[in-house]
This record gives C-alpha cells, structure tokens and sequence, in this order.
C-alpha cells in the first residue's frame, strides 16, 4: 500500500542517499527527537526509516514516492509590465450617469391627478 | 390493575377511558371559551338572542345597499376606471377608461388614459423588471398627449436607460420643445450626447442649462477629453462636483486631492459609481508612488463597487501577474497560484500567464502536500492538468492525492497511466517492480469496489512476475470476490504445483472447497495443520466438520460412530463446550448416564459462568426425556454458575428460557415448574421481577404481568423499565397524570443508565398517546385515533 509522505523529507535527505547516510540521520534525529521525550516525532521518524533501512522496502517506496515538479526559472527577458494610467471614459460616464435621474426608480414625484 | 388484554381488547378499553379522559378536557376547554374554534359545529346553538338577532338584520341591509351601490358604479366605465385608478389597479383603469373613450370620444378621458398607462409604464419599467411592457405603457402615454413633456421625458429616460440613446435623445428633445425650461431633459440629453462623443456647446439642450450646471459639465467634458480643466464649478456641497473638480485636480497631477478622493471613495452616501471612480483614481495614485499593495487594495474595492472598464480589468492583471512572477522568486508558491489566477481571471488569454499557472499550482500542489495537506494539493493539480500537464510525475502525484482522499477509482486509473508510461531506458522500472506497480494498481480498484478490473491488472502484474507468489494468491483473492471459483481454484493449483507447501494457497483451497463439498475440505485442512499445527482457522474448520459429520451419524443413530467424530474434533478444539455436550448426549442415548455426566462435567469446565453452556445440557437432558439428569444439570448450574451471576443466584430469565423450549416441545408441566423456579428466582430483584413481567405481557397475561411490574417498583422505585410499564398501564387506564409521572421517572433512569432502547421506548409511547387524544380531542374516530398506535410497539 502506498505511504504518503516523503520519509527521504522526513529524516532531511536527498532522494539518492546511501544506505549509510539513511542511517546515520535516523540516529542524529532520534537523538533529537528521543522516544520519551517526543513519542509522537519518533514514531514519525521510525515509520520513515523502516520505509528506507532495505534496499528491497527503499525500492517500493521509491516507486509511490511524491514526485518533484520541475523547477521553475524566471524567463530570461524582463516582461514589460503596462498599466494604463488615464481614467476610464467608462466609469466617468457612469459616474456622470449616477448623479441624475437614470439611477432613479421611484418617480411618484411626476405623477399628476387625473380630473375627469 | 389491569383486565385480560390483547391488542384489539386493549384498544378497546383505552377508547373507553380515554373518551372519559377527553370528556373532561373538552368541559375545561369550552370554560374557557377555546372550544370556539376547535368544535363550535359539533356542538351547536341551544339559544337564539333577540338583540343578537337585531344586530344581524342591520348589517344584512348595510351589506344590500352597499351592494345596489356598486352594481351600478359597475355599469359605468368612468366611475370604474376611477375607482381602479385610485386604487392603483391601473390595468382595469385603462380597460374601462378605453372602453369610456371608444364609447364617447373626450380630451379630458384622453388625458386620464395617458396618466395611467404613464404610471404603469414607469411601475413596469422600474419596479416589476417588464422593461418592453413599460416602454410600451409610456410610448403609448406620449403619443395619446403628444405635448406633455414629462411623457416624452420618462420615455427618453427608458431608452437612455437601455442604450438606445438615438431614441432618446429624439424624446429628451421632443421634451424640450414642449417645455424649453425643462432642466432635467436637457441634462440628460446633454449627457447622451456626451456619451455619443458629440459637441455640446451649439446644442438647444445646452442652451437650456442654467449657467452653473454648464460650468459642471465643462468639467466633465475635460475628464472625458483627458484634459484637465480650468476654473471650479458646483458648490462644494454637492457631490457630483465634488467628485468632477476631485479628479480634475488629480489629473492635473495634484497630489493634494488624495484626501478629498479618500473621502469619496468612502462615503456610503455617494453612488457606488461615484466612488467606485475615486477608489480607481486612487489606485493610479498609489501606482505612481510605487505602491503596488494599495493600489491592488483600491482597484479591488472599485472592482467590488461595480467598476468593470478594460482598464480596471488590464491594470489589476498586470499588477497580480508582476507580484505573482515575485512570489514564485520567493519560492511562495501557494500565494503565487493566488495570485495568479486572480490575474487569469481578469484576462484569461496569453499563453505566458498559462504557462505561469501551471509552474504555481504544480509547485502549489507539491508544497500542500509536503506539509500533509492533500485535499489542497489535489485542487492545484488538478488546475495543473486542466493547464495541460500531463507527465507521469503529475499523475502520479495526482494518484497519491486521490488515493489520500480515498477516491480509489480515480486514482487506480492514474495509477494505471503511470505503469504504462514508465520511462523505458536507464530509469526503466525492473519487471518485478512493475509488477508490484500493477499489484497497487489492483488494490485501488478493489478498494473502489471495481472487481473485475482489480482481476485485469493482477493479471498484468502476475504476467510482469510470473514467480511472485503473493500476487498470485491476491489474484486468487480476486478471482474468489468476483465469483470465479474455477478460476481461484486454477491460481492457486498453479502455486501449489510450484510450492506444495504453500500454507495461504492451501487455506484458500480449503475455504474454496468448503462452499462446494465439505469432505473435500478435510484433506486439505489437515494438511495446513500438518504444515503448521498452531493454525487456528484449520483447527476450528476441522473440528466444525467432524463436528457436522458427528451430529448426521447421531440423528441416523449411530451414536458410537458420531462419538468417535466427536473425540477427533475434540483433539483440534479441546476448549469448545459444545462437543462435550454431543458426546454426552450421545452417552444419554446409550443409557451410560454415569459417562453423560461426566462428559457434561467437563462441558461446564471450560466455561463455567455461561448459562447458555447449561441450557443447552439441561434441554438435551428433555429431548431425551431424562428430567432427572435435567435436574441434575440445574442443580450443577446453581452450584457452579449461580455465585458468579450478578444476584448471587441463577437468574429468572434461565428459568424462563427453559421453560420456553419445554413449551415448544410441548413439555407443559415441566415449563410450569421452570415458570414457578423464575418467580422464585426473581423476588426481591427488579430486574428479574421485570423480567417475569415481560414474559407474561408477552403471553397476554396483563394482570400478572402488572402485579410483577408493581413488585419491581416496590423493591426498586427509580427502576426504569418498571416505570415504563407501570405507566402504560396508567395511561390504558386513562390515567395520564399517573401515566406520565412513571414515564418521567423512566426517562429520567434511562438517562443515568445510558439506556437508549427505554429512552426511545419512552418517547414512542408518550407521543403515541398524545396523538390519539389530540386526534379524539379534535373529533376523530376513534378508529382513526387508535390507529397512531403502532401494533410492533405494544
């Protein structure tokens, strides 16, 4: 079943690591994070480790391993960044348009009586 | 307490008191004169008032003359449409009026129909939202009274309102011939002028404009121009100037307007437009001073106020675009996809802001889920894909995401696409993992509930790596939950041809063979053990089938035959009770009472608190007619089982239980006595006594039943179930308040014990009652109020 996780992130390795480097930052982390201290970090760096420590386990987490996008580099040529820097004939109009009877609904005002 | 009831009797008695108890409740109800609305027709007048009478005679002939008086307004049209109109019932105004008109032809009528079809138009064009109807309504207004400006006016207004300014602009001027001082008309039509780009100044409209609103409009012209006017206009007052001379100074580059645009921008008197406008100028400002936070904050709030020019659009893009190309140099990827779509949203074109997007939500989405957060993650890569991602590695995280999700259907189909689209030279998965790849493949489809591709791709993976056992039995595995028994049982003699030995191919093949034929079974099974002894599944599954072989050689009689079955599947289960039970009774048929006992002895051994263990010995000691043994069963049960029980003692419920089978076997006598032993047992504890209580309601035997509820409650006052039942009994007796009281004390014991079935028990029955009298109280039958009992409940 797949382990979601980096446990290559979780010990602070590279995916390509030795056998040797695995181990040897499974113990300067536990040393950081000791069971009777931290239980809940060292069940986190175990479970990691047990994930990594045989070459035959390590193959199969390889294969269900998140995988990094690739990186990303700024283009080369600086973009031209406009803004237009005029007021909007659009908004001065309805601007213009808010300030008389168009914004109105209520026009009881212009009713007249009716005489018969 | 209670008569001998069944459901039907029941019902009967609870109509009977129950229709005294409402009795009593209507007599209350009409004291207090509420009765008048439930039940007023059933009961009736006694007595007729004279002055009552009176009264009625008099309204009777206000009511005729009012009548008489609006027949004949009805006849005519005028006093109709007048009365319509007045009452703002403009469609049957015009209606009468035009028919009025049709009848005699009349200025005043003319002018009466215009005012209405103007009102109706202005009510439909801008309260009811039929804008065609209400241009329709007016047109018509001004076309019936060509000279009245305020018509012309209202129908320019309409078409200006909706674009069509050609139109409007023929009314406005229509309106202005009629009446040259009409300010208003002028304004608007100057305005639509404006607005079609025209010269102003030789205009009639403009002419008509007192000098001030001249000079305001000069003002807006120079915005429009983009030329920033000379000289102020309007008081400072109003706020259309306000705003005109604000962003005149602002275009003129004075930074000493910012305040006066701020407090535009946030006046809630100002119309939205007005301030969505100054929010915008704002920005610009913020933008010349290089402050990009604040001009994005401003151009938002003129967004939110309803602005929404392609410039507004275009600058609040390229403003999310530079600081998302900053964010993603920062490494913030989760803030930089933010940002980034925000700009895509505002301009969705450009295949540089595309690419842009798909880099922030593929790096977004690794970032979320290195920190755990896979639903997150998931939505970036699915924005990634839908960009036009599509490489393994997407999709393989796309998987993982899914799969943390647990949408195993999806994920498997990834999965799948990602098996297919390994990378074939130097980084080429070995076969072995390949396989392994399509075993996961496999796993998700069966966890998605999808069998029969699970089955396809362990066949994929059995193909990769032939000699994997593991996948092999996981394909049995699948082949067995899809019903191909032929099919598992070929896998798996497949891996058992390679390993003979091979412990979880056998005990597939032997659970296999157990659904066809039980004898094929065997074999197998003991070869599991022989393979490994301690295998618990193939010692139950052997002793189950000696077990069943035994009990078939004892119903033919051949009872030396069965016992030795038995023995055998004792070697594999020594602990099961049971089969020292078969032996015993086989022992009973052979008349060796003395060996019976003994195997029944060691029955008791393995598990002497289980009563069931003695129930079962005490009813083979029946069915072989042996009361006596039966006897000495229970007198072992009291010895070694009774202590151990909760009361001290054998409770009434085993008794009660033996007395059932002895019933069904039709041992009457024997059920008797056991019945008498239960009420024994039960004396002086509740929960027995409530217990021999059920046991009689479920006979029927209601009086008995009641004595024995009544006992619990003496012995325990706050016992629930006692409670419960002692109130049903008040509450058929009609007696509610009792009823109730014992329901409450019920529910409140049912509370303390965390007893969910008496809660809910208590509940039903309570509200069961209550409909039946509300029901009988609003005059239902009582055969339609009985019906809310529900006959599982009682």
């Amino acid at each position: 079943m797949t382990k979601p996780g980096d446990p290559y992130a979780v010990l602070g390795l590279k995916r390509g690591s030795s056998h040797d480097e695995i181990r040897r930052a499974y113990f300067r982390q536990v040393r950081e994070h000791p069971p009777e201290t931290d239980p809940e970090g060292f069940k986190t760096l175990r479970a990691a480790y047990e994930q990594l420590r045989n070459a035959e386990q390590r193959a199969e987490t390889d294969l269900y391993l998140l995988l990094a996008p690739p990186p990303w580099e700024p283009p080369r040529q600086r973009r031209l960044v406009h803004f237009e820097q005029s007021l909007p004939r659009q908004g001065i109009l309805a601007a213009a348009r808010a300030f008389t009877d168009l914004a109105r609904g209520d026009f009881r005002d212009d009713y007249q009586a009716v005489r018969l | 307490m209670l008569p001998k009831l069944g459901l039907e009797y029941l019902r009967l008695l609870t109509f009977f008191a129950l229709r005294g108890y409402c009795k009593s409740r209507v007599k209350s109800l009409r004291a207090s004169k509420l009765i008048c609305g439930l039940g007023c027709s059933r009961i009736g007048r006694d007595t007729v008032n004279p002055r009552e009478d009176q009264v009625v005679a008099k309204k009777k002939s206000r009511s005729q003359r009012a009548k008489a008086k609006a027949r004949q307004a009805a006849a005519n049209p005028l006093v109709r449409g007048q009365q319509a109109f007045h009452q703002g019932d403009y469609d049957v105004a015009i209606a009468a009026w035009e028919q009025a008109l049709g009848e005699k032809p009349s200025a005043q009528v003319t002018a009466a129909l215009a005012e209405v079809h103007f009102r109706r138009g202005l009510t439909r064009f801008h309260r009811d939202g039929q804008r065609p109807a209400g241009l329709s309504d007016l047109a018509k207004a001004a076309k019936l009274v060509a000279g009245e400006p305020r018509y012309a006016y209202h129908l320019g207004l309409t078409h200006h309102y909706q674009g069509n300014l050609d139109a409007a602009l023929a009314a406005y001027r229509l309106a202005l011939e009629a009446d040259p001082s009409f300010v208003r008309a002028a304004e608007l039509a100057v305005l639509a002028l404006l607005e079609q780009g025209q010269n102003l100044v030789q205009t009639a409209a403009w002419h008509a404009l007192p000098p001030d609103r001249q000079a305001e409009l000069r003002l807006l012209v120079g915005l429009l121009g983009g030329r920033p006017p000379a000289g102020q206009a309007g008081s400072p007052t109003d706020g259309r100037a306000r705003l005109w001379r604000a962003l005149a100074a602002f275009q003129s580059g004075d930074e000493g307007v910012r305040e006066a645009l701020l407090s535009i921008a946030q006046d809630g008197d100002e119309p939205a437009a007005a301030r969505a406008l100054a929010a915008y100028a704002l920005g610009l400002d913020a933008l010349r001073r290089e402050r990009q936070e604040e001009a994005l904050s401003q151009w938002e709030a003129a967004q939110r106020l309803g602005l929404n020019t392609p410039s507004l659009r275009g600058n609040l893009c390229e403003l999310c675009w530079a600081r998302a190309e900053a964010a993603m140099a920062a490494g913030q990827w989760i803030d930089a996809a933010s940002l980034v779509d925000a700009a895509r949203s505002l301009a969705p074109s450009g295949r540089d802001l595309a690419e842009l997007a798909l880099a922030a939500h593929w790096h977004a989405g690794y970032a979320e889920a290195q920190a755990g957060r896979w639903p997150q993650a998931l939505t970036h890569w699915e924005k990634t894909r839908d960009l036009g991602e599509n490489s393994r590695e997407l999709l393989q995280n796309l998987a993982l995401a899914y799969e943390n999700g647990g949408r195993f259907g999806e994920a498997a189909d990834l999965w799948r696409q990602v098996v297919r689209r390994q990378p074939r030279k130097a980084d080429a998965p070995t076969r072995q993992q390949v396989a392994m790849l399509w075993g996961h493949v496999a796993e998700c489809y069966r966890r998605a509930g999808d069998v029969e591709e699970a089955v396809t791709t362990l066949r994929n993976a059995v193909k990769n790596d032939p000699d994997n056992t593991d996948l092999r039995l996981e394909l049995a595995d699948a082949l067995v939950a899809d019903d191909r028994w032929d099919a598992a049982d070929n896998e798996l003699g497949r891996i058992l041809k390679k390993e003979p030995e091979n412990v979880g191919a056998l005990v597939r093949l032997a659970r296999i063979a157990e659904m066809g034929c039980y004898t094929r079974a065997k074999p197998i099974w003991c070869k599991v053990l022989a393979l490994d002894p301690h295998y618990l599944e193939a010692r139950e599954r052997l002793a189950e089938l000696l077990e069943r072989e035994g009990d078939l050689l004892a119903r033919t009689g051949k009872s030396g035959e069965a016992l030795e079955r038995y023995h055998e599947a004792l070697t594999y289960m020594p602990e099961e009770p049971y089969l020292y039970l078969a032996c015993a009774d086989c022992y009973l048929g052979q008349g060796d009472t003395e060996t019976a006992r003994q195997e029944m002895e060691r029955a008791f051994a393995q598990q002497p608190d289980d009563l069931d263990v003695y129930h079962s010995a005490v009813d083979l000691c029946h069915v072989r007619d042996r009361s006596e043994e039966g006897e000495w069963v229970i007198a072992r049960a009291e010895t070694l089982a009774g202590p151990r029980q909760p009361q001290g003692r054998l409770p009434a419920g085993f008794y009660l239980d033996l007395a059932e089978c002895c019933f069904k076997r039709r041992q009457a006598e024997i059920g008797d006595d056991y019945v008498q032993r239960a009420e024994r047992a039960a004396e002086g504890d509740a929960d027995g006594l409530v217990t021999v209580g059920v046991y009689y309601l479920d006979r029927d035997q209601e009086s008995q039943a009641t004595a024995f509820f009544d006992q619990a409650l003496r012995v325990d006052p706050a016992h629930g179930w006692a409670n419960y039942h002692v109130g049903l009994s008040y509450a058929v007796a009609a007696e509610m308040r009792e009823a109730n009281r014992h329901w409450r004390q019920a529910r409140r014991a049912a509370r303390q014990t965390g007893d969910q079935e008496l809660l809910e028990a208590v509940e039903s029955i309570r509200g069961q009652f209550q409909r039946m009298i509300t029901m009988l109280e609003r005059g239902a039958s009582f055969e339609d109020a009985v019906e809310v009992f529900d006959d599982e409940a009682w």
